[in-house]
């Protein structure tokens, strides 16, 4: 690769947020659940909230540099909608109870999803500590 | 001056030493000899043919508890567990209580190991347990315990002046926990502690060193008896109870454009590149802030045969980028319970110009000198 002197290096453990691990997870779930081919009639909700996630991370990644406050709040709606897509996984599984191999799936993002929320929270806390303390340091 | 102080006091201590080599009374060959059974553990018995004598480590001589519930309780004691909070835990750990005042006369017993107490009582009053200290487990082709010191790093960086510059350290390892990009990691990538590129090491000085850090390994690594516990043991052991160590077992990584800018951007000779998609990764042992540097610090088991210059340059190239802290600021150590080797990894990538003379500086000179000779 050639040196591009231009070439910012973020002071954080990642580069950019493609790197965040909760972004990558959230996109993977997406896809995966967008290309069920059982959900029908439920499957457009669940495509526009699952690409909404990852989407919300991404600018929430870049605001926490400028306005915590604002990246805070992407935050706070990124949880929001991993509970919506949680209970909407739960209704879904409740529909197909009887099928086994549906269920598996279904069960698997539920966890998944989980996991991912609290990762999202975690995120949020650490954000908190580093930046919101740059901002009071700014202000006074 | 209190390092110096604390150095005195652990000189004496030394001759506690538990895998004892020769014998104590006549410094003759010992070999060992039985166990002795004592109420709570069994202790190594040593015996000397030229003397005679028959004798144990010194640091277990009349000890009831082992050593390893002892530096338990310590690290309890820092984790600002109350007396009773510390019997209940010790209780449910190894099933055996103990009375407030053992837990007291060991404090004062062994508070030359504990230079967190000075900190402690301001620590209480301004965090909770739970904020004292970040930490996750890393499944990164093994497991890692990374720690991060909060409360001792805010203590650190606001208690000296040139200490201020370091806060980007803090922000970095408050992220840690949260944003650490695990799947490189988990991924096949070349590790900092197998990379075998050799760096000109002209003009780099290592420089064996009597430190604090060495006492503690001599400390702790009598509780453990086994091999590979002891990292774990004594890293958390001097996260807790020392007043320097910030954070353990650290990830860091560098990739192609952090070489590029070392190597282009500040001219370092660094003797290696890596593939667009290669990153180069490893885990840093220890973390200090002292004497206005960084230290970055790796126990190897038997230090003066080991020399990971390499090694440790590469940590301190990949924390200086990812802090944007300058690399003049870091200092790399390795040690074990007996020594103790320090260098600065700047002189490591980068030397000195000879600096050439200037033609004008050399006629100022002459003329000075003319001046003295007729003054003369």
């Amino acid at each position: 690769m050639e040196y591009n002197k231009n070439n910012f290096r973020v002071r954080s453990p990642v580069k950019t947020f493609r790197d965040l691990e909760v972004y990558q997870t959230t996109i993977k779930l997406s896809n995966i659940l967008t290309n069920l081919d059982f959900l029908n009639e439920d499957k457009e909700e669940v495509k526009k909230v699952s690409e909404r996630i990852p989407k919300l991370i991404a600018e929430s990644y870049g605001d926490r540099f400028d306005f915590f406050a604002v990246a805070e709040k992407k935050l706070n709606k990124t949880v929001t909608l991993i509970t919506d897509m949680i209970t909407k996984i739960d209704l879904l599984r409740e529909k197909f109870l009887e099928d086994k191999e549906k269920r598996e799936v279904l069960d698997k993002a539920l966890m998944k999803y989980g996991y991912q929320k609290s990762k999202v929270l975690n995120l949020k806390k650490a954000w908190k500590r580093v930046y919101d303390k740059e901002e009071e340091n700014g202000a006074s | 001056m209190e390092q110096v102080k604390l150095l005195n006091s652990l000189k004496k201590e030394e001759k506690n030493y538990k895998i004892l080599v020769n014998c104590p009374y006549c410094s003759g060959k010992i070999v060992k000899r039985g166990v002795r059974k004592k109420k709570f553990e069994e202790v190594q018995i040593y015996y000397c043919k030229n003397c005679d004598k028959r004798f144990t480590s010194q640091i277990t001589k009349n000890k009831t508890y082992p050593l390893r519930i002892i530096l338990d309780t310590l690290t309890f004691y820092n984790k600002l567990y109350s007396f009773e909070e510390i019997s209940n835990l010790i209780k449910n750990k190894y099933g055996m209580g103990l009375s407030p005042r053992i837990i007291s006369r060991w404090i004062e017993e062994y508070k030359n190991y504990l230079p967190f107490l000075r900190m402690r009582e301001f620590v209480i009053k301004n965090y909770k347990r739970k904020e004292l200290i970040e930490e996750s487990k890393m499944i990164h082709q093994q497991i890692y315990n990374f720690k991060f010191h909060r409360a001792k790093a805010d203590l650190i960086l606001g208690e000296e002046f040139r200490h201020f510059k370091f806060k980007p350290l803090r922000d970095f390892l408050e992220l840690v926990s949260s944003e650490c990009p695990h799947q490189i990691f988990r991924e096949k990538q070349e590790r900092a502690s197998e990379k075998k590129e050799k760096f000109n090491l002209n003009e780099v000085k290592i420089i064996p060193k009597k430190s604090s850090a060495s006492q503690f390994a001599n400390f702790v690594i009598q509780a453990v008896s086994n091999n590979k516990e002891r990292h774990e043991v004594l890293e958390e052991f001097m996260l807790y109870n020392d007043s320097v160590t910030i954070a353990v077992e650290v990830p860091v990584l560098m990739d192609v454009e952090d070489i590029n800018h070392y190597k282009f951007e500040l001219g370092f000779d660094i003797p290696f590149s890596l593939k667009d998609d290669q990153y180069l990764t490893g885990h840093i042992d220890l973390i200090q802030i002292r004497n206005g540097s960084i230290y970055i610090m790796d126990f190897k088991p038997s230090a003066k045969k080991e020399k990971p210059i390499v090694q440790l340059t590469l940590y301190a190239l990949a924390l200086s980028r990812l802090t944007g802290i300058r690399l003049y600021h870091f200092k790399c150590a390795w040690f074990d319970s007996k020594d103790y080797f320090e260098f600065f990894p700047l002189h490591v990538v980068y030397k000195k110009k000879k600096g050439r003379i200037n033609k004008n500086q050399i006629g100022i000179d002459s003329k000075k000198k003319e001046v003295i000779k007729n003054e003369d």
